[in-house]
């Protein structure tokens, strides 16, 4: 019963964390004298929702990470600033990466401006993304909509079985 | 340790479902192997343990670990995580011989009743010898390797996380099926000659090999994704596929011929097994454990003492007190309001989630026992109360009033209205228990007790006497009489025959009166007292009682009710019909909407499911009792919308309490510093992990209810066929309240009680 309790409470925690994400795409790529930067997306293709932005710095010289650099985040339309963050490693799962998490809140055309800066160095990117239509809540947590079925399903069976 | 390095190995995925699956399958497997290994020690040494648990913490590098996070910048990287899910979690986890060891493992019960069908059914043993034919295994091995590395699929995987776990788990499962016959983990048998799995390995080989090359000898990168991404360490995409392809073709290869010279020695020198070796003595069955929280130190000495409980319910009633003030005299705007904060956004929620982990906390806590016992006290109410009213009814009645007046007037929006009703609930308290005897007032009036008592059926633990022996011995039925002082159960609960938490204030007086120390709180599978109907102490069979169905009813669709009144489709469609029906207010639209979620709507449930009870004719379910006990069967599904409900305001204004307290206090020259009104505002929290996990909370109770009806109905009706029959019109139902649930949840809703942003 205990065990029982705390693999139930363990899996409880589980599904009510979220884990950090990053990666994506590469959507667009500035070199300066002293840095470079990558911007990714994620997802691909980008969508309406909850989308993840991650930067990764570098010298140019030597082309090795840069991990104490600034980095902002603005997501805008022709209507003006939509979504403006600040991008660290506390949200991203490689360390080696800057990630922040915007909302964009509608389909359609984006312009993604990534700015970082190091000391008296600035880097500004910018790119032009295109989101498509957010995926329907049915269809973003199908899994545990359908795991009735399934577990209901696996319960007939062996309740059949058992009788036969 | 150079900054960018150490960063890089801090790259983990913070995966806790992950971990969770793997300490689960690997604390199994090891009591399991555990309990085995006694009695054939050399079948299992401990080395096969070992084996086993590496095989776990393997698949966690390869899917956790940094290298996950660098697979999609290096190729080399990305396929080093493969050949760990491939090569070498794989045999280390058949090594472990985990198939005896994980299925002793799980709970008795679990085994025999849960799983012994399945394995038992010649289905599964086909497909069992279809997927572990040696032809098969070896086409599926290479199959995946082959398919997930076409440049297209490889570059959706890259890019799509929900492909990319697909990936991994194809190869994962695929190598698992390759490995099973060349190891052959026992009891497993296999009707082909061990050496071929010479020319099986050989074969592997050979592929892995031609695969290899085509990374190693290709003049050009073969997927553009690396191509793209920037490079680190001064490595170009050409070189970084090179090294890719060395990765795959030396360890691989040294994987595999090293199992085939394995399988080889072993064929050349076999050793017989014995398996007639001496059985150890088997340790005596151990004690049962004991769930009982009284017998914990510290919560149960609190428990079991007077002063506990009156520690719990003096420290309620301040509290209480302190609500009622400032919802008279505080701010009149909501959400700074201790008055409009507190109940709405914390109570509510730790009501709930008390009854779903523990029990009726509230009512043993609860603060309006304090007057109440006042009340005794000056005026020694002695009258026995009425006996039409002893019964649920009026406490329904109630219920649907207090989910009226929420709704119509927007209860959680006035401090003002708050204080009144707690006063009036102190005041209803003093009246009723001054003047009638027992505990009338929790028993047949309080509309919270009666949530309580319907959410805690569901409940892990109950009051109940440990020993029924003793009970048969004793003669002074102190438990409900009382003893020195301490009274007797006040809601005539008789503890040897009580069942159930129904009626139960987990008072604790019952253990303090019973002179043989007889009286535990004890654990119990949630909501298992509804699988049963026996006659309980001072409530009878819940098969005959209308008013308990009624009251389960009104609490379950009360759950849906006040759920979609605060989404947006439902309060915009009301606002609508309102404005055309040429009403100024949404009142009588809002009254009509009650009037026909609980009372027109439960009347037609209990109507169809005492017909439906009446033409089956079941034996010992007649149309009444079936009703009852389906509407009851309900009961979890309901408390889980209302935990889902509760959980959403309580995650978005947890921490609004902070400057409505701050600012309290400031009121009566307490001051802590200026209350931070953006700790108020509504943080909209709708992430994936709030939504995943309140749509498990309603899939389980779904599920929970499913189960209960199915309990219900099956002892009376003989063959399988037609008992998902009789249950198949209430077993829609229910799925069609979930999917309404489900709806509620992805709709956008109101943020009551905070402050909002911008």
């Amino acid at each position: 019963m205990s065990g029982f309790r705390v693999f139930a409470a363990a899996t409880l925690l589980a599904v009510a964390t979220t884990a950090g994400a990053d990666g994506g795409a590469v959507v667009a790529q500035a070199e300066s004298d002293a840095l470079v930067v990558t911007v990714f997306v994620a997802p691909v293709p980008l969508r309406a929702g909850p989308a993840d932005v991650s930067v990764l710095v570098q010298s140019a010289g030597d082309g090795n990470s840069i991990l104490d650099a600034e980095v902002s985040v603005l997501l805008s339309r022709e209507g003006g600033v939509v979504a403006r963050a600040y991008a660290d490693h506390a949200q991203a799962t490689n360390q080696l990466l800057y990630a922040a998490r915007v909302e964009v809140p509608a389909p359609g055309a984006w312009r993604l401006d990534v700015a970082v800066e190091r000391g008296e160095e600035r880097v500004t990117v910018g790119a032009a993304l295109k989101a498509a239509p957010g995926l329907a809540a049915p269809v973003r947590f199908w899994p545990w909509v359908l795991l009735p079925i399934v577990v209901a399903g696996s319960f007939l069976v062996h309740q059949w079985l058992s009788d036969s | 340790m150079n900054p960018v390095v150490s960063a890089a190995l801090a790259s983990w995925r913070y995966e806790p479902w992950l971990f969770v699956c793997l300490a689960t399958t690997g604390w199994v497997y090891l009591r399991g192997w555990r309990s085995l290994a006694r009695d054939l020690p050399e079948r299992l040494p401990t080395w096969r343990a070992i084996s086993f648990v590496s095989g776990l913490v393997v698949f966690f590098v390869a899917v956790a670990s940094p290298l996950d996070a660098f697979a999609g910048l290096f190729l080399q990287v990305h396929m080093l995580q493969h050949f760990l899910l491939m090569m070498v979690a794989p045999p280390l986890l058949w090594l472990g011989l985990p198939e005896l060891p994980l299925l002793h493992g799980l709970p008795e019960r679990l085994r025999r009743d849960g799983l012994g069908p399945f394995l038992r059914w010649p289905v599964l043993h086909r497909v069992r010898a279809f997927l572990t034919h040696p032809v098969v295994c070896w086409l599926a091995f290479v199959v995946v390797t082959w398919v997930w590395h076409v440049p297209g699929l490889y570059e959706k995987a890259l890019l799509d996380p929900f492909w990319h776990e697909v990936e991994h788990a194809s190869f994962f499962f695929g190598s698992l099926l390759f490995w099973f016959p060349v190891i052959q983990p026992w009891p497993s048998t296999s009707t082909w000659s061990r050496w071929t799995m010479v020319p099986y390995l050989f074969l592997a080989s050979l592929q892995a090999t031609a695969f290899s090359a085509l990374f190693v000898f290709s003049g050009r990168v073969l997927y553009p994704a690396y191509e793209r991404a920037p490079r680190l360490g001064g490595l170009s995409a050409l070189e970084d596929q090179r090294i890719a392809g060395a990765v795959m073709w030396v360890p691989g290869s040294f994987v595999l011929l090293t199992a085939t010279m394995i399988l080889v020695a072993g064929l050349l020198a076999p050793r017989l097994v014995r398996p007639g070796a001496p059985r150890r003595p088997t340790a005596a069955p151990r004690r049962p454990a004991d769930g009982d929280i009284l017998r914990w130190p510290v919560v149960g000495a609190v428990l079991r003492s007077r002063s506990g409980g009156l520690v719990l319910r003096s420290a309620l009633f301040v509290l209480a007190m302190v609500v009622v003030v400032d919802g008279f005299f505080g701010p009149e705007m909501s959400p700074m309001n201790l008055a409009g904060v507190l109940p709405w956004t914390y109570w509510r929620p730790f009501v709930v989630i008390g009854l779903l982990v523990a029990g009726n906390l509230f009512c043993m806590a609860c603060p309006f026992m304090l007057p109440r016992s006042v009340g005794r006290r000056l005026v020694a109410g002695s009258r026995p109360w009425p006996s039409a009213l002893r019964s649920k009814w009026l406490a329904v009645g109630l219920l649907v009033t207090y989910l009226w007046v929420y709704e119509v007037f927007a209860l959680w929006d006035s401090p003002w209205w708050t204080a009144w009703v707690i006063v009036g609930y102190f005041g209803g308290a003093l009246v009723v228990d001054g003047i009638f005897k027992g505990a009338s007032f929790c028993k047949y009036v309080c509309p919270i007790g009666q949530f309580n008592f319907v959410g805690s059926l569901v409940s892990p633990l109950e009051v109940r006497t440990r020993s029924l022996a003793v009970c048969e011995a004793c003669s002074t039925q102190d438990c409900i009489r009382g003893r020195q002082g301490a009274p007797g159960c006040d809601l005539d609960l008789f503890l040897p025959a009580k069942v159930g938490n129904l009626d139960c204030t987990f008072c604790m007086d019952c253990v303090r009166a019973c002179p043989h120390d007889n009286v535990g709180v004890l654990a119990r599978f949630p909501a298992s007292e509804l699988c049963t109907d026996p006659p309980r102490a001072s409530v009878g069979r819940l098969g005959g009682r209308w008013d308990v169905a009624a009251l389960a009813l009104v609490i379950v669709f009360g759950a849906f009710l006040n759920a979609a009144g605060m989404v947006e489709p439902v309060v915009g469609e009301l606002q609508r019909l309102s404005t055309s029906l040429g009403l100024s207010s949404t009142a009588p639209v809002f009254t009509a909407l009650v009037l026909l979620a609980l009372v027109v709507a439960p009347c037609v449930f209990a109507a169809a499911a005492h017909w439906w009870g009446a033409r089956l004719s079941l034996p010992q379910l007649d149309g009444r009792t079936l009703a009852c006990r389906l509407a009851l069967a309900l009961v979890p599904l309901g408390l889980a919308m209302w935990a889902d409900h509760f959980l959403l305001h309580f995650v978005n204004g947890g921490a609004t309490a902070l400057p409505v307290g701050a600012r309290a206090l400031g009121d009566v020259g307490l001051g802590v510093g200026a209350p931070d009104w953006s700790l108020s505002h509504a943080m909209g929290a709708t992430g994936d992990g709030l939504m995943s996990l309140q749509i498990l909370i309603l899939d389980l109770g779904l599920l929970a209810s499913l189960y209960l009806g199915w309990r219900v109905v099956r002892p009376s009706v003989e063959r399988f066929g037609r008992a998902t029959g009789v249950l198949a019109p209430w077993a829609t139902f229910a799925s069609l309240l979930f999917v309404i649930g489900v709806w509620i949840l992805f709709q956008p809703m109101e943020m009551r009680g905070m402050l909002m942003a911008g």
